[in-house]
């Protein structure tokens, strides 16, 4: 795995893909302050997301991160944080 | 007695050796150095807390619960790799010791420790017949096992009640008994991930707080209940961390598909556990059949 510079943008976009793929409903519908449960995902769901992001960008994730920041503006905001820290 | 023999009733062996046999060099690259394959107790307001103190904490939980330290027969239903037995062995003042495992791996580690007075069976609480009565039963992570996909809920419970009442005999009049278990928590049975069902925990299925006390009823009261979920999450967090620090050594020893899919299990409880999908509980349980003396002795 390599580190990768990416902007909160990018992450938001991956994640909203995800959702949006994982239960088959239109990107534009996935909202960026919509928490995480209100999605109804699950927990096999929310592992993927992360082991996505994980291999994606390289970072490790706790995953009490998604119950800490429970939207996807705010768990993008949070990992390019953590990237640029890293 | 070899695996093969070993009922499926109450736990089955193929099943837990599918799931601990995977190499104990496996596990020692996540695990704390006592090998606590289960969860720990952390103190969740301090942040520099480590697995290797959390799973001390809980060590010492289970011994004051079920009084070992002061007993003289103790018995570890499901013994692991032997870390409790170990330090009732280091700083008890037992004369027997005896733990049950249905994984060879674990039965020869542990005899291996070669404990004072232990006795290692590979062997379930199925089968078991003490020599003489126990002051001490614990039993942490071993209950997750017992009862089976195909059980109706009534079976369960059957199983559960089975194994309380022969606890209960075991015991000595002021025996204790501290079990430790996952259980269901807002998922419901039919929800159960189909990942962790097959390919981790093959043949198994959680009980609910419910069917537990259900089981107990009559049998033991239950002195104290706790709900440690959150600390399960952590536990589980700490050892995907651990696995991915050693990731390279994970797969030489286990392959790249295995470990793949212990991190994903690691995670995936992890997430369940802080969902409240599942639950960790931990219970202290004293027999109620006996004499008015005893059951007014705290």
């Amino acid at each position: 795995m390599s580190k990768r510079v990416v902007k909160p943008e990018d992450i938001t976009a991956k994640c909203a893909a995800f959702i949006a793929e994982q239960l088959q409903r239109p990107v534009a519908s996935v909202h960026l302050d919509t928490e995480f449960d209100d999605f109804g995902l699950d927990s096999a769901l929310v592992t993927s997301m992360l082991i996505e992001l994980e291999e994606w960008l390289g970072v490790e994730l706790s995953p009490s991160l998604v119950f800490e920041e429970p939207t996807v503006r705010r768990l993008s905001l949070a990992i390019s944080q953590r990237l640029l820290e890293a | 007695m070899t695996a093969e023999v070993l009922a499926e009733y109450g736990g089955s062996a193929r099943a837990v050796q599918y799931h601990y046999d995977v190499g104990r060099e496996f596990y020692q690259l996540w695990l704390d150095a006592g090998l606590t394959y289960s969860c720990a107790l952390w103190d969740l307001d301090d942040p520099r807390d480590t697995l290797e103190r959390a799973q001390q904490r809980k060590i010492d939980f289970h011994l004051e619960a079920s009084r070992a330290l002061t007993a003289g027969a103790v018995l570890d239903v499901g013994c692991g790799w032997g870390a409790l037995l170990s330090e009732i062995s280091r700083r008890g003042r037992a004369r027997r010791l005896v733990g049950l495992t249905l994984s060879e791996d674990q039965a020869s580690y542990v005899r291996g420790l070669q404990l004072p007075c232990s006795e290692v069976r590979l062997e379930s609480w199925t089968h078991h017949q003490p020599a003489e009565a126990y002051d001490s039963i614990v039993s942490v992570g071993a209950f997750e096992h017992f009862a089976r996909p195909e059980d109706t809920v009534a079976q369960k419970i059957e199983v559960y009640r089975d194994f309380f009442s022969r606890c209960a005999g075991w015991l000595s009049p002021q025996g204790r008994m501290s079990l430790q278990s996952i259980a269901y928590g807002t998922m419901r049975r039919e929800e159960a991930s189909a990942f962790i069902n097959n390919e981790i925990f093959p043949s198994a299925d959680l009980p609910t707080l419910g069917e537990i006390v259900q089981a107990a009823e009559g049998i033991f009261e239950i002195v104290l209940v706790r709900n440690d979920r959150l600390h399960y999450a952590k536990t589980f967090s700490a050892w995907a961390e651990n696995l991915r620090r050693r990731r390279l050594e994970a797969v030489r020893l286990a392959r790249e598909d295995v470990t793949k899919r212990y991190e994903r299990y690691l995670t995936q409880s992890s997430v369940g556990f802080l969902m409240g999908k599942i639950g960790l509980l931990r219970l202290v349980l004293r027999p109620v059949e006996r004499k008015w003396p005893v059951l007014a002795t705290p």
